[in-house]
């Protein structure tokens, strides 16, 4: 980083003379590093401008899926649609007047376009103002059924342009929705896109599911069903919708979690007593047991370098986490601060783990806590969180809330600066799980 | 000589901008010029042919939609009337009437039985013990605070207590079944104690009076 700042103290006039020679000389690596710093300086610009795409069908504007997306994925500015200029129709080369109208200095245009076969072509471009060349422009057709899907791979485009990081947008996040049919209480198993739209449902029982989680490639889940009467552990094919039953043991089976690899299922299992965390190979079923003491020891969670798990115990006197290292065999205490931390959830790139914390108030709140410092952080001021998950940027963590009389799921960054809601349906809304990149 | 004061111009607009994005801007000029790929792709857009998004796989709403449906019959329990005439063979009258109550709550965190609940419970045990061909199935559960899968063995602490006392009272073993519903099943829905303290708790199930 040294020769930028050195730009500082040069004057004007021999600025681009140095800066010429400078670059001159860079290396390879540093060029990708310059990449990275044009990427950060370009999203910290002026905000960027989402204009209505040209569309003659009218309805719906794919560009209020990019916007929202964009505001939503934090990191951007993006200009309010309250806020965009009036009857801005910019085709063709953009002029400067329409660029002073524009309060942003990034612009996102296109257009959408039904095709005789029924297919939609569309059309965009990221433009800068004072510069002729686009970011990002780019024309693709999809069949009409994936218009969403269309609104967020262009999302995940401009966010990637802009941040040089991968884009959520078409990530999905399956959760568990208790509701009430012909006056009974039913579960269901149900996914949506992070806005979400487009809920469909893998599992509709009138007894209780529970503990979903994603498989790696994000092709299958696995969960709780209490269908025969008690709890055990299936997995579910995404594509086909084939089940298979994982468990037949007395006791509890629970807190099913994938490994790395997707080859086995961490489980909590209290077949010999107490529950205790067991590792499953999926293909043989062959269990090996990784706990072992009197007291509860549940929800266990792979580490990325699938060496280490993190899981909850009581074995000190109440919840806390512990960490425990595959090849040896040990466990050492995570959390020291609070009475009760439970439900880990690593985040994809190792420096985090969130969790459901009790700071001594009685409140059940998410808290973060860097893997690296040790430090923690409560991140909500509700009461009764559950079940956190991250995004597969390790920025973004859904979990479970209660809201107003009932349960929804909330949205927050680990820095804090962005949350929102997940639009709420009918029933009590919680487990939920983000699935991992899906393209 | 001519993009050396280009470049000046170019400066004395930026002059207020930060430096890394005055860098970013001349090396617009200078790196286009040495053909960096990696700026090249930033910068000078990708125009590409028609292409199509990649398939979001199994989830493309365009995939098979069909909901797998679970319904479970309900616990065949004994009838009220078979219950009762079981618990009239009880020797005592305290006896015959403890063995009607089938819930018990606890404290919070708490799993141990009290006197009152013991008392109760040693009554059920005379009945299986001589109503050996009848099931009995005891269920614990929680409050929701806290985690649903702690909560999960939680609620199987409370009802292993149930359980063990039931054994070591003389119940043969296979006559019981143990269950925990964690905080899956509350009785009472509501986000304060007094719902809570309903929904800490064990529930016994005969079956198989006939």
């Amino acid at each position: 980083m040294q020769p930028f700042f050195m730009m500082t103290w040069v004057p004007m006039r021999f600025f681009s003379l140095s800066v010429l020679m400078l670059l001159v000389t860079l290396s390879g690596s540093a060029q990708a590093m310059l990449s990275i710093e044009i990427s950060k300086a370009l999203a910290q610009l002026k905000p960027l401008a989402v204009l209505p795409f040209a569309d003659e069908d009218g309805g719906e504007n794919i560009a209020s899926i990019v916007r929202n997306d964009l505001t939503r994925g934090g990191q951007l500015k993006i200009v309010a649609e309250n806020d965009l200029p009036m009857g801005l129709t910019l085709a063709g080369t953009i002029h400067p007047d329409s660029w002073q109208a524009l309060p942003g200095d990034l612009l996102l245009r296109g257009s959408q376009r039904r095709e005789a076969d029924g297919k939609l072509s569309f059309n965009y471009e990221l433009l800068r103002r004072d510069s002729a060349a686009p970011l990002l422009a780019e024309r693709f057709t999809v069949s009409s059924s994936r218009w969403r899907d269309a609104g967020h791979y262009i999302s995940d485009r401009v966010f990637e342009t802009l941040t040089g990081e991968k884009g959520i947008f078409s990530t999905r996040i399956a959760y568990i929705n208790v509701y009430e049919r012909d006056g009974k209480r039913r579960y269901r198993l149900e996914l949506s896109d992070i806005d979400g739209a487009r809920r469909t449902r893998l599992l509709d029982s009138n007894e209780p599911i529970m503990s979903a989680t994603w498989s790696p490639e994000g092709r299958s889940m696995a969960y709780v069903s209490f269908e025969t009467g008690q709890s055990q552990i299936y997995i579910q094919n995404l594509q086909t919708r084939e089940r298979k039953r994982l468990t037949n043991f007395e006791g509890v089976n629970g807190s099913p979690s994938w490994s790395p690899d997707g080859k086995s299922l961490l489980m909590s299992l209290s077949r010999d007593g107490n529950a205790e965390i067991y590792v499953m190979d999926i293909a043989t079923q062959a269990l090996t047991r990784l706990t072992n003491n009197p007291a509860i020891d549940t929800e266990p969670r792979w580490l990325q370098d699938g060496q280490q798990i993190i899981f909850t115990s009581d074995r000190g006197g109440r919840p806390q986490l512990y960490r425990l290292d595959i090849a040896s065999g040990e466990s050492k205490r995570l959390t020291f601060e609070g009475r009760f931390n439970a439900k880990a959830a690593p985040s994809p790139d190792g420096r985090f783990v969130a969790m459901v914390h009790d700071s001594g108030d009685g409140r059940y709140r998410l808290a973060v806590r860097d893997l690296n410092t040790g430090t923690t952080d409560i991140l909500s001021e509700s009461s009764l969180d559950d079940s956190p998950s991250f995004a597969p940027d390790s920025r973004l963590l859904v979990y479970g809330s209660r809201q107003g009389g009932g349960r929804g799921l909330r949205v927050q960054s680990i820095d804090g600066k962005t949350q929102w809601r997940i639009p709420t349906q009918q029933g009590e809304i919680k487990g939920p799980v983000w699935s991992p990149f899906l393209r | 000589m001519v993009t050396f004061f280009a470049l000046n111009r170019i400066f004395k607009r930026m002059e207020h901008m930060k430096n890394v994005v005055a860098l970013a801007v001349l090396s617009t000029a200078l790196i286009s010029l040495s053909g960096c790929s990696t700026l090249d792709r930033l910068l000078k857009g990708n125009s590409t042919a028609i292409s199509e998004p990649e398939t979001t796989g199994p989830l493309a709403p365009s995939v098979v939609n069909n909901t797998v449906e679970i319904n479970r019959p309900a616990d065949r329990g004994c009838a009220p009337a078979a219950l009762t005439a079981l618990a009239a063979r009880l020797p005592e009258a305290p006896q015959q009437t403890a063995v009607t109550q089938s819930l018990f709550t606890f404290a919070t965190d708490k799993h141990d039985l009290n006197s009152e609940i013991s008392g109760v419970l040693a009554a059920h045990a005379l009945l299986l013990q001589q109503n050996q061909r009848v099931q009995m199935k005891i269920t614990g559960h929680t409050d929701e605070r806290g985690t649903a899968d702690y909560n999960l063995a939680l609620g199987e602490r409370r009802a292993n207590a149930v359980a063990t006392f039931l054994a070591a009272a003389g119940v043969t073993p296979t006559q019981l079944q143990v269950v925990s519903y964690g905080e899956e099943k509350p009785v009472a829905l509501g986000s304060d104690e007094a719902a809570w303290s309903q929904n800490r708790r064990v529930e016994l199930a005969y079956s198989g009076c006939e």
